[in-house]
């Protein structure tokens, strides 16, 4: 799709500015809800998107649920700013989740990114 | 888990056939406002956003959608997109429980009472009440999502409303800040509870847990103004472990993806409000929904303040 390419480089620009600092692991709400596993908070999560759109992870379901079990709550995002990292979490994961969508809408389920 | 696919090409579907994210003729699910007694001229229009309307039709779809989550079932939900809208809603508003509507529908009447007890000039105007879309925004299907806000800020700006009041954060947030970025439309957006002046109250003093949803709490600021509405009516907020820009989520965006998940979360924000002592009280029919599916008692913040009047 026209402009994906693009969007695609900006979004990896931006998570790389992550500095895996990790505060915002333990506010998840999923985080805590799976007892712990790291691929269900902030920064797994935007790990998972950047191996997805470099290409080193290859597209499956149990990625798919990662991304998509965020709640979208911002609370990761709260932390990350007031530590002055200032990623806008939402904002990355959901324009992830959206070349993911158009994928999903134009491939099926087992669209690759 | 369902497959994220499924359930945005399900609502994607439904919405572009019927405006409605669950197939359901508009006519069927707004019905509220028929005894409210509102005119259709004045200052601001009151827009629910359909949000409360769809909550006992998201209850009766996610009890099934959970029983049938991680079995071989699950994957029979990617044929629902090939059933033409109405015919699965109509399926969905038969078997949805007539108490649990009017349930909902009660809250919006309380909403009412409220902004006529604080004389707010305002109007009703129920075939450009739609919903807003927001879901599909949230799932990440942006263009769904802005071909519907672009057709219902149309409609809106067509019949010259420039004004709105809307009961629930999600709408709340779609108007105020996605609809000006993707439609180029803005309105003038208030919250109800924005707008109420209630002095006094009936002389009783309680208090109560207010769960702060995410969309108030973080991304519209807002926790502070339902607040001091209840301060007004003499209603006190209990110290919730989690508040604010710091609110602990409900679970329900959850709700679609994996009933299950949006349980365990809800439990969790659920015990920290119950810590309280105090009776749980909500402001967004999300919240509400997911909340009261885990057995508490939760109200609305609307029928709370009505019954303090
Ligand atoms: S708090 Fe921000 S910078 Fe730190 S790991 Fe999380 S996303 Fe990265
Ligand atoms: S927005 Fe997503 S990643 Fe951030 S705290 Fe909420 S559920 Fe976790």
């Amino acid at each position: 799709m026209k402009g994906e390419g693009a969007e695609r480089d900006r979004l990896l620009k931006e998570i790389a500015k992550c500095r895996a600092c990790r505060f915002c692991v333990d506010v998840c709400p999923t985080y805590q809800a799976s007892g712990g596993v790291e691929s269900y908070c902030a920064y797994g999560r935007l790990q998972i998107t950047k191996y997805l759109l470099n290409g080193t992870l290859a597209f499956d379901d149990a990625l798919t649920y990662c991304l998509y079990s965020c709640l979208q709550c911002r609370r990761c995002e709260v932390m990350c700013k007031s530590k002055g990292q200032n990623l806008d979490i939402c904002d990355i994961l959901g324009r992830g989740r959206r070349l993911l969508s158009q994928r999903l809408a134009e491939e099926g389920n087992d669209a690759k990114l | 888990m369902y497959h994220p696919g499924d359930i945005i090409e399900a609502i994607a579907a439904n919405l572009r056939a019927t405006r409605n994210p669950f197939g359901i003729p508009h006519f069927i699910v707004n019905r509220w406002w028929r005894e409210a007694g509102l005119t259709a001229h004045g200052d601001a229009m009151l827009f629910t956003g359909m949000m409360y309307q769809f909550v006992p039709y998201i209850e009766t779809s996610t009890t099934y959608l959970a029983k049938y989550e991680d079995t071989p079932l699950a994957a029979y939900l990617r044929y629902a997109r090939y059933a033409p809208g109405y015919l699965s809603g109509l399926g969905l508003a038969a078997i949805t429980p007539a108490r649990e509507k009017r349930r909902f529908d009660r809250i919006l009447q309380d909403i009412v009472r409220l902004l006529k007890a604080s004389e707010v000039d305002f109007y009703y105007r129920p075939e450009l009440d739609r919903y807003s879309g927001i879901l599909l925004y949230d799932l990440g299907d942006q263009e769904g999502f802005v071909r519907h806000a672009r057709w219902l800020a149309n409609r809106l700006q067509k019949a010259g409303i420039k004004k709105l009041i809307t009961v629930d954060p999600h709408t709340t947030y779609a108007l105020k800040e996605l609809f000006p970025k993707y439609t180029g439309v803005r309105f003038e957006v208030h919250p109800y509870f924005e707008l109420l002046r209630l002095g006094g109250g009936n002389g009783r003093r309680t208090t109560v847990a207010l769960h702060d949803p995410c969309f108030y709490g973080r991304y519209l600021g807002l926790s502070d103004v339902p607040a001091r509405a209840l301060a007004d009516l003499g209603i006190d907020c209990a110290p919730v472990d989690r508040s604010g820009a710091y609110t602990h989520c409900c679970g329900g965006p959850a709700e679609s993806i994996s009933p299950r998940l949006a349980g365990e979360v809800g439990q969790r924000r659920l015990d920290q409000l119950a810590q309280t002592g105090a009776p749980i009280v909500a402001m967004c029919p999300i919240c509400l929904g997911n909340l009261r599916k885990l057995g508490a008692e939760v109200r609305d913040l609307s029928s709370v303040m009505a019954e303090n009047l």
